[in-house]
């Protein structure tokens, strides 16, 4: 394996885990909140949604739009998906957002979500097709108004992307209780069901 | 930078977005949990290093896990058992998990990593075609292994700080993710 395999592996394994946590999730479970200041599961979901398109989208090339954490690139959101939604088309990805916008949030549902993703994944193969040796090297703009090594802007979206989905998992199991002993998951490894 | 950087600094600011993220909690918050069913945060920290050196030790490098063969066991107080890494928990087991001392767990997590580095430090992927046995069953190669336990890694720090989050209420409306703040 080279390090693009991996990054498509990596890749895959938030889109199956994000998956795998909205399997079979009511409108309800999806906007419930274990604390006013906490995140629900539609909410990371939207949130995990934001972060691979806007940090794809600067990847392949798209236009940015202002600069450091504000900044805006051509997007499937600006796109599409945030009308879809009913949110404003900016460059949000819902980084900083006080327990007052949780409240207000419209969580979007599973269909949006999924149709979001579809459009947004289907960017990130694209985006990794076209890395090539030494370009992982690069130095470019970053979304944090700051230029970085292209390799630390995965390091960093995979991190958070994988962090967000161990946050929708745990949340899933506390709403709905204890089901039992699951098996350990090996997404990427084992045997196909 | 090539694969085995890369991984070496997926770990690494694993290891250090964890310990920023465990730093300064209290050992109620530690061993605190939402819900009776619900793992702590102290339950969270051994399962990943367990899982961490059973992956690295005895899977890739042929040891016998450091819970064992460096004495964690009996310093954490709990059987010489590597097969135990918090897998497939009943219920009750989950509810009667006393969450250990965070001293302890930050010490015995230090070493597994501290292991991991070691490891990664000299592993060549173009040279490594070792096939390692799987728990599924079949084969895996290092890199399969690394990547999976990056994942997982990652996960269960995600779930820790989100734990920290619903004890003590949004901490850091700046954050934008382990490497926004730091070049």
């Amino acid at each position: 394996m080279d390090l693009n395999g991996l990054l498509t592996k990596q890749y895959e394994r938030v889109w199956s885990a994000t998956d795998k946590a909205l399997e079979g999730l009511s409108d309800e479970a999806l906007a419930w909140r274990p604390s006013p200041e906490c995140n629900s599961i539609g909410w990371l979901a939207w949130h995990v949604g934001r972060v691979e398109d806007r940090w794809t989208s600067l990847l392949l090339g798209r236009e940015l739009r202002g600069s450091g954490f504000a900044t805006s690139v051509d997007d499937q959101w600006a796109r599409k998906w945030a009308a879809a939604m009913g949110m404003p088309g900016d460059g949000g990805s819902g980084a900083g957002m006080p327990p007052s916008g949780l409240d207000d949030f419209p969580t979007p549902s599973l269909d949006l979500l999924r149709g979001y993703y579809q459009a947004v994944r289907a960017d990130t193969r694209a985006m990794l097709a076209a890395l090539r040796p030494g370009m992982l090297d690069e130095v470019r703009d970053s979304l944090f108004g700051r230029p970085m090594v292209l390799s630390d802007m995965f390091v960093q979206v995979l991190t958070e992307l994988n962090q967000h989905t161990g946050q929708m998992g745990y949340l899933k199991g506390l709403y709905a209780g204890y089901q039992g002993p699951g098996g350990a998951e090996f997404p990427g490894l084992s045997p196909k069901p | 930078m090539n694969l085995q950087a890369f991984v070496i600094k997926v770990f690494e600011l694993h290891r250090d977005d964890l310990a920023e993220v465990i730093g300064d909690l209290t050992q109620d918050e530690v061993a605190w949990r939402p819900a009776p069913a619900a793992n702590p945060i102290g339950f969270l920290l051994w399962h990943l290093t367990r899982v961490e050196d059973g992956w690295v030790q005895r899977v890739i490098q042929r040891e016998k896990h450091l819970w064992v063969r460096a004495g964690w066991a009996v310093r954490f107080g709990m059987p010489e058992d590597q097969r135990d890494m918090g897998f497939d928990y009943r219920e009750d087991q989950i509810r009667d998990f006393a969450a250990p001392s965070l001293e302890l767990l930050r010490d015995y997590f230090d070493a597994v990593r501290g292991g991991t580095l070691d490891f990664l430090a000299s592993w060549d992927p173009e040279a490594d075609d070792a096939e390692h046995r799987a728990p599924w069953g079949g084969t895996v190669g290092t890199a399969d292994i690394l990547a999976q336990l990056a994942w997982e890694m990652n996960q269960h720090a995600g779930q820790i700080a989100y734990l920290k989050g619903l004890q003590r209420g949004l901490l850091r409306p700046d954050y934008m993710g382990p490497l926004s703040l730091s070049g």
